[in-house]
């Protein structure tokens, strides 16, 4: 009965991963703190378990490498191999070949590595043997007890055997003991047998010899000379409760004039059958047990489905909710308002059943720091706090990739020389801190690095030269403009940034993934001190509070996210700033975007007043004029799909109650 | 009645593959537990007919386990898995009154076939 394995692999996977993940993660311990017994124990255990599951599953690579790890950390453990800098940057290629070898069973890549050099450092590190006997060395120590006594050995068995009796007395058998052809660990079962053989008689010698059999020096079976005072049957049934005793056969006899039969019991359906009927009732069998299963894994596309049908739902409470009002019907209204409490408290759960902590994608980023510190010399302290912190699914997905530019950047051009902090007074190793938090309905997530900061001063002079900003403005700049000058696209991607700053590198990238995502990215530094870097992000992304507004007979939705207030302007409060038209808002001079003509609308400006929506991008405000305002409702974003998702200025669509379909805008892009 | 069962491994993957095994041959998975601590405990609580148990977990390895539950329940059958290259670990489980134990990468059949003799002993 061979077994269909393919129905495990997406849990396999999974569970490799996270074991991978841990291996790294305590690598990155172990490494700080290199005598460590309950780190290393940790790592043994996951190289361990993973070895268990890959065997399992079939996959000989990583079984062997596993195997192989595990020799290596075995020696650790025992102190008989130092950890030193060499082995641990051995065992993370390992770590990232086996990585390597899983993503390419996830993906069914079909793509070939290479496992032997790795194989091959590996056993040079513990001086091991070949891989096809990996298990011999261990398997000495598991002794059988011995046979009765040394002495009696040499004596021929006949002398024990003088008994009438079938049970009772004291008989001499040889008995030939068969193991299953694909009995795995042959010495344990030796030991086993000769354990239940002594427990009921007295094992007088072997042939092979005990040591042979010890050293697995035998083909599938082996002969046992045992006297005892039990009945043929029971010594038989004793032996056939081994598991892998194929057979057990009595060659010979000594008991008076009684012939011997040869009699082989097989293991099979039949003595199952028996069994079945001889099973003892365990006395709380007796239904009492309870069964707990405290969680189920989910795929997370059923999720998604989930949530796009509560989505639909939503949709289509809004529209009775707009029936009932315009056809004023009570009833319908109070049954409404039900229905209302009960779709917002099952999309609660819902939504509390695709939250991840965060931890999910924190874990990977010891390792990736560690490594990088090391390649540009520099010394990094690196923690993490709140990991438990919850997030969504998909949202946490899509941060992966920001967050590890911040921590990259941080490691990189945050943290200063060894060398350069000594001189300034500070520690030598630098900190990087990734810190959650939750914030009421945002997580925010920091990267805070106690390295040299940002110069804004260099930062804007260096704007100016390069014409991002006139010199006018110059003058007003402020510490929040830092930000919005090192991610607008462009101005980082010169080479002289680093030599300053060095910040930058692809921010603009990072701010426009987080407020794609309907958060907003902060930064906060002190010049010699160390700078901070924040996402505030919100806790879902399937259902969001929107604001309607009309533009030319269409409908678009604004996250609310991002809308500070509404006002409604006349077209003589438009003044003009070099080209750029703006409006004075109670002391504020706002930037005034006409989202017809953004649209591509090409018509005049009329001489009526207009609604404006102010909205907050990169910590400062624009008014967006638009044709009406439709008011406030909660939408469900469908995404586009790949084609339309290259459009800008879009961040989905989405059905509203009556049917029609709402674009969604993405004021970041659009305005960018 | 069918017989009860009691899974022991850390990794989720195992506890699955075991699980299926035995309950496609009709025996009765009663509970799970990932480590050692968590085994004691819900052995004592749901008193299986047999026990499954992986030797290296967190917490407290599967030997110690399996002393504690036969302090607790002499009688108890208790049936180790183990990956290769753990003959002394298993040696040790033996001697501590496990009843007997399978290898990983598990055959379906030598599974069954060692808990129904772990059953019958």
């Amino acid at each position: 009965m061979d077994m269909d394995v393919s129905q495990y692999k997406d849990l396999f996977i999974n569970e490799a991963q996270e074991h991978l993940e841990a291996l790294n993660q305590a690598m990155v311990d172990l490494e700080k703190d290199p005598g460590n017994p309950d780190v290393l124990t940790e790592i043994f255990r996951s190289a361990h378990t993973l070895k268990g599951m890959s065997a399992t599953m079939g996959f000989d690579q990583l079984t062997e490498l596993s195997h192989e790890m595990e020799n290596v950390l075995d020696g650790l453990r025992s102190g008989d191999i130092e950890v030193g800098t060499d082995i641990v940057d051995l065992l993370f290629s390992c770590f990232d070949m086996l990585g390597s070898i899983v993503s390419g069973i996830a993906h069914e890549s079909g793509k070939t590595v290479d496992t032997k050099p790795l194989i091959e450092a590996l056993r040079a590190v513990y001086g091991g043997s070949s891989v096809s006997e990996p298990i011999k060395t261990k398997a000495r120590k598991a002794k059988p007890p011995e046979p009765a006594s040394r002495e009696e050995q040499a004596e021929p068995p006949e002398e024990a055997g003088e008994g009438e009796d079938e049970s009772g007395a004291e008989k001499t058998l040889r008995l030939k003991i068969t193991l299953d052809q694909d009995c795995v660990l042959k010495s344990v079962r030796v030991f086993m047998i000769f354990k239940k053989l002594s427990q009921i008689g007295k094992v007088i010698n072997s042939r092979p010899s005990i040591d042979d059999l010890e050293d697995e020096n035998f083909e599938r079976s082996f002969e046992v000379f045992f006297s005892t005072s039990e009945s043929l049957n029971a010594v038989r049934k004793a032996l056939m409760t081994i598991a892998e005793v194929q057979g057990v056969e009595v060659l010979a006899y000594e008991e008076g004039e009684e012939e011997v039969e040869s009699q082989t019991v097989e293991t099979g359906a039949q003595a199952f059958e028996k069994a079945e009927t001889e099973q003892p009732v365990g006395d709380a069998a007796a239904g009492a047990a309870p069964v707990r299963t405290q969680s189920v894994r989910v795929n997370i596309s059923r999720l998604d489905n989930l949530m796009n049908l509560i989505g639909e739902l939503v949709i289509n409470r809004t529209r009775l909710q707009e029936i009932s009002t315009s056809h004023n019907i009570p009833e319908l209204k109070e049954a409404l308002a039900q229905t209302v409490r009960l779709t917002a408290d099952l999309q609660d759960e819902v939504m509390k059943t695709r939250m991840v902590p965060v931890e999910h994608i924190f874990n990977r980023f010891p390792r990736m720091v560690r490594d990088l510190a090391k390649n540009r010399a520099k010394e990094v302290d690196f923690s993490i706090e709140g990991k438990d912190i919850e997030l969504d699914r998909t949202i946490l997905d899509e941060i992966s990739d920001p967050l590890m530019h911040l921590l990259r950047n941080a490691v990189d051009h945050g943290i200063d020389s060894p060398e350069d902090r000594e001189t300034r007074g500070k520690p030598r190793r630098g900190s990087i801190r990734l810190v959650a938090r939750r914030d009421r309905n945002y997580v925010s997530i920091e990267v805070c690095d106690d390295g040299q900061g940002v110069d804004a001063e260099k930062i804007f002079d260096l704007a100016a030269s390069k014409g991002i900003i006139g010199r006018e403005e110059r003058r007003a700049l402020g510490g929040e403009d830092v930000l919005r000058l090192l991610s607008t696209p462009g101005f980082s991607s010169a080479k002289e940034v680093s030599g300053v700053s060095g910040r930058g590198v692809g921010l603009d990238v990072v701010k426009n993934k987080v407020e794609s995502l309907g958060g907003m990215l902060f930064m906060q530094s002190i010049k010699g001190e160390g700078t901070t870097f924040a996402m505030k992000l919100p806790l879902t992304l399937a259902i969001i509070q929107a604001l309607l507004v009309n533009v030319e007979e269409e409908i678009y939705a604004i996250p609310l996210g991002v809308v500070v207030e509404t006002a409604v302007i006349s077209p003589h409060e438009i003044k003009s700033v070099s080209d750029q038209e703006v409006i004075f808002l109670r002391d504020e001079t706002l930037p005034l975007v006409r989202l017809p003509r953004l649209l591509g609308e090409t018509r005049e400006n009329g001489h009526e007043a207009f609604p404006v929506v102010v909205v907050e991008v990169a910590m400062r405000n624009v008014a967006i004029a638009v044709d009406d305002l439709m008011g406030q409702q909660e939408i469900v974003i469908t995404s586009l799909d790949r084609f339309l998702k290259v459009i800008r200025g879009f961040g989905g669509a989405t059905i509203l109650g009556t049917g029609e379909v709402a674009l969604i805008l993405d004021i970041p892009s659009l305005l960018a | 009645m069918a017989p009860t069962v009691l899974i022991v491994d850390d990794a989720l993957f195992m506890r699955m593959m075991i699980r299926d095994i035995l309950s496609k041959d009709g025996f009765e998975v009663v509970g799970e537990a990932e480590n050692g601590v968590e085994a004691v405990e819900r052995f004592k609580e749901v008193k299986p007919d047999l026990v499954t148990m992986d030797i290296v977990m967190p917490e407290m390895d599967g030997i110690e386990a399996v002393k504690q539950i036969m302090k607790f329940d002499p009688n108890a059958r208790i049936l180790m898995c183990s990956a290769m290259g753990q003959q002394p670990l298993v040696v040790e489980a033996l001697e501590a009154g496990a009843k007997d134990f399978i290898i990983k990468p598990f055959q379906p059949s030598k599974v069954i076939e060692a808990v129904e003799k772990a059953l019958k002993d």
